[in-house]
């Protein structure tokens, strides 16, 4: 039986290697998202969406609370070293995160084994470039834009969210923590992961 | 406390074929019908808006080919209708920026002999310019 400071340390361990994880994925997160903002695409605008390679292999294999914990961190902390922090843009990023995230978060919750990895994160890709596309009718007073640019967004969602579902997938496969679905680790007492 | 055995989602499941093509073929679909509409004509007709300073001279129906005369404040201006397409040709004017502005054929655009104070533009019905968007800037 465990004694009272034998529990302390494991909680202690606990908390400081679920910190640990989700500060690596936020990095690796961050780096896939600077690179992501310099490979050339005929619509610049419109990301590839690498970073949410990471966050929908978190929410598969971490549960959603660390995964927003690592979506949102890296939305800020990009905005940051972007010096873009309290720009619209930013309020344009982060709600096309924001809703990107729900949509993604909802779909594994509720209608997993049914959808598989492509079909998230093309919905996840969908979710984000129409908030974008709605957001930027609704600032420039235009909804011409939405006209315009509508099959380019569902276009582009399509084609980068294939991708995205792909590499997250094989990603998945790949770390073993991920492909049994206990990234953060059980706490010993306690239910595994959300 | 264990919860259910956990597996790795699929990678590409039937639903997902399904949303796919949905999504991807309904808009397919839409654009392909929405632009097939304006090659063939099937949108309204445009009209075509013939100005000398503020004054209209007069409005033209695009889908039928005419030739214009227009008198501006240094000479003549000849406006050509032709396959719902509209151009100036013999410009009494010294640079003949309008002549040289090429074909406009879509709802908003312009063209201006501007010594000679006449404009053209085209208002209603035909593919539009889509409010003048050229592009977005981030």
């Amino acid at each position: 039986m465990n004694n009272i400071s034998e529990q302390r340390a494991e909680d202690v361990r606990y908390r400081i290697e679920k910190l640990s994880l989700v500060a690596v994925a936020t990095v690796f997160e961050l780096v896939l998202f600077v690179l992501d903002s310099a490979i050339p695409k005929p619509i610049p605008w419109i990301k590839i969406g690498l970073a949410n390679i990471v966050t929908l292999a978190l929410l598969v294999g971490a549960g959603w609370r660390a995964a927003a914990a690592v979506h949102f961190l890296r939305i800020l902390l990009g905005a940051v070293f972007r010096g873009g922090l309290f720009t619209p843009f930013f309020l344009l990023s982060f709600s096309g995160g924001a809703v990107s995230f729900l949509v993604m978060a909802a779909v594994v919750r509720w209608a997993v084994p049914f959808v598989g990895f492509v079909g998230i994160s093309f919905l996840g890709a969908l979710a984000h470039n129409f908030t974008q596309l709605i957001l930027v009718a609704i600032a420039l007073s235009d909804i011409t834009v939405i006209e315009l640019l509508w099959p380019a967004v569902i276009f582009f969602s399509l084609l980068y969210g294939c991708f995205s579902g792909y590499s997250s997938y094989h990603f998945c496969r790949r770390v073993p923590q991920l492909a049994t679905g206990r990234l953060i680790p059980a706490r010993t007492k306690a239910a595994s992961s959300a | 406390m264990r919860q259910r055995r956990f597996r790795l989602p699929r990678l590409f499941t039937f639903a997902d074929l399904v949303l796919l093509l949905a999504v991807g073929g309904a808009s397919f679909a839409f654009y392909g019908f929405r632009f097939w509409q304006d090659r063939f004509g099937l949108t309204e007709p445009g009209r075509l808006v013939v100005q000398t300073g503020e004054r209209v001279v007069a409005q033209l129906d695009l889908s039928r080919d005419t030739t214009l005369s227009v008198e501006g404040v240094l000479g003549e201006v000849t406006i050509v209708v032709s396959s719902h397409r509209v151009s100036f040709v013999n410009a009494a004017c010294p640079l003949k920026i309008c002549e040289k502005t090429g074909e406009i054929s879509r709802r908003g655009e312009i063209i201006v002999c501007a010594p000679n104070k006449v404009l053209a533009k085209i208002a209603g019905g035909g593919p539009d310019d889509s409010g003048g968007l050229d592009g977005i800037s981030r």
